[in-house]
């Protein structure tokens, strides 16, 4: 079953927004050693 | 799944959030900044967002959702935080360097799947276990989530 149907539309969009995010996290992630 | 056991588990998400909120709170100081503050409202956020969701049936899902992703993304930041500092102990001593707070933060997300599991589990008989939110799917995601992560810190200087 499907908790959340975005469809493919929804769901590449999705998951453009939480890969570019994430990219963008570890970018902007940096600890002083 | 019983009101009892639900009350249990949802008072271990309570217990284990603000037991890793009130870590973060020592090491993260609000009166340090801004940037400071982000780790202990995110906290904050999955303390009461998440426990709230998980209240009701329909809305357990998204809980579940938030919960895994919190947990993710707070293991891949922390096993960085730990790779950056514990640098002169080795890969291996410096990759468990924050272990400890990673697997609190597992356990965390194991309390949400077992909510989780109490509301949904007779609707996912039959369902292929890399479906959405099945087992399958957290493992691709707890892969590819810090890949990501590390390609964006590595390529993006």
């Amino acid at each position: 079953m499907q908790y959340f149907y975005v469809g493919k539309p929804g769901w590449l969009v999705l998951h453009a927004a939480a890969i570019a995010f994430t990219f963008w996290l570890g970018h902007v992630v940096r600890f002083q050693p | 799944m019983g009101r009892a056991q639900r009350s249990a588990l949802l008072w271990a998400l309570v217990a284990l959030g603000l037991g890793g909120w009130l870590l973060h709170a020592r090491i993260h100081p609000l009166q340090a900044g801004l940037v400071m503050a982000i780790p202990p409202s995110v906290g904050l956020l999955d303390v009461v967002g998440v426990t709230l969701l998980f209240l009701g049936r329909g809305t357990a899902k998204l809980g579940y959702l938030l919960n895994g992703l919190f947990a993710i993304y707070g293991i891949t930041i922390m096993t960085h935080f730990g790779l950056v500092r514990g640098a002169d102990l080795g890969t291996l001593r410096a990759l468990t360097t924050m272990l400890p707070d990673s697997l609190l933060l597992f356990g965390d997300f194991l309390v949400g799947k077992a909510l989780f599991d109490g509301y949904w589990a007779e609707a996912r008989t039959g369902v292929k276990p890399w479906n959405f939110l099945a087992p399958g799917w957290w493992v691709v995601h707890f892969a590819l989530i810090p890949t990501v992560y590390a390609l964006g810190h590595v390529l993006w200087k």
